[in-house]
């Protein structure tokens, strides 16, 4: 594959041009352009890897909220982590009772909890 | 609330990469799926050369190896090409058959092909057919709590040494390096930032589930 070939392929993965355009300037077919490209490697920018991966964050952020109880601070204090995870058993008591997150640390097996402000309020959410 | 399992369209290099002898995790992986059901398109699953793998996922009830439409797969290349979403034959199978199953996730260790599928999802505004390269793949069977961290650990070290290194020294053995000097260094430069950019994709679950997990105590 020589330079100018390669320039308009790489131009094609860039969506810059289109399969018909890629045909016309290289003056062949438009399924020879596809078998151009079957073995014709490409990779996205940095820049372009850089978003894509945030996108995946979001969706993997997104199913770990949906996987299962987590207490999230809803107050302006922070911790040394984004959240903390319950088992089943103490979520499911501290949605039926309301009970708050502090009294119930205590009876959790295995969560420690860095403390870094004041004026702690909790929320659970599923 | 009601769980419902997830349609995971793969492309063929996701099978091919949990299945070399290191990663060792194709059967593991299509036994911990639940209730999620794994698609892929006959096309890619032509390309799995070995007749192993290709037998695992053909016997086990959580993969649909589905049959492409010919007619329903031109009109379809038809229809995105005004949208410069070019991607080879193989790789638009992935993203057509996503697209008809209205898949939940589609899956692909290769950029182009999340690249491409990350930009037709955008342009049709789907809230469907999210993508997730195979470390992120198992990072979600993690956090499904399908997988325990050290597989998430090992599995996704054993993939970056064995599969994403190779990959992209291969991919640098298209380069042309007969060329000056100068030219060398900027394709060298290049590949630096390339390897940087991957090792991060590792890095990233790899550490954020390790401090998730020390900070709950559960290391």
């Amino acid at each position: 594959m020589d330079s100018d070939e390669r320039s308009i392929l790489v131009s094609l993965c860039e969506g810059k041009i289109t399969f018909s355009e890629a045909a016309k300037i290289l003056e062949v077919s438009k399924k020879r352009v596809e078998e151009m490209l079957e073995s014709f490697n490409w990779i996205p920018s940095s820049a372009r890897i850089a978003e894509l991966r945030e996108t995946e964050r979001e969706v993997l952020s997104h199913i770990e909220k949906e996987s299962e109880p987590i207490i999230r601070r809803s107050s302006s204090f922070m911790y040394s982590y984004k959240s903390m995870k319950f088992d089943k058993s103490v979520a499911n008591k501290m949605i039926n009772s309301g009970t708050s997150v502090t009294s119930l640390l205590s009876k959790q097996e295995n969560v420690s909890l860095t403390y870094m402000g004041n004026g702690s309020r909790y929320k659970l959410c599923n | 609330m009601i769980y419902v399992g997830k349609n995971i369209v793969i492309d063929a290099c996701v099978a091919i990469d949990l299945s070399i002898p290191q990663v060792n995790f194709i059967e593991g992986f299509l036994k911990c799926l639940g209730d999620d059901k794994v698609y892929i398109s006959s096309v890619n699953f032509e390309e799995v050369r070995d007749g192993k793998v290709k037998r695992i996922l053909h016997e086990s009830n959580n993969v649909n190896v589905f049959l492409a439409d010919e007619v329903k797969f031109n009109m379809f290349s038809n229809e995105i090409e005004p949208l410069r979403i070019n991607l080879a034959t193989k790789d638009r199978h992935v993203l057509f058959l996503a697209n008809e199953l209205k898949a939940d996730y589609v899956v692909s260790s290769d950029l182009n092909v999340i690249d491409k599928t990350d930009k037709y999802r955008k342009h049709m505004r789907f809230n469907y057919m999210k993508t997730l390269t195979t470390i992120s793949l198992l990072e979600y069977l993690y956090l499904e709590r399908k997988i325990e961290y050290d597989t998430l650990f090992e599995k996704g070290l054993y993939l970056f040494k064995n599969k994403e290194i190779d990959n992209i020294l291969n991919h640098l053995s298209d380069e042309n390096l007969n060329s000056s000097r100068q030219k060398q260094i900027e394709i060298i430069n290049e590949y630096k930032i390339i390897f940087k950019d991957r090792f991060e994709m590792y890095r990233e679950p790899i550490v954020n589930q390790f401090r998730h997990l020390w900070s709950v105590g559960g290391i």
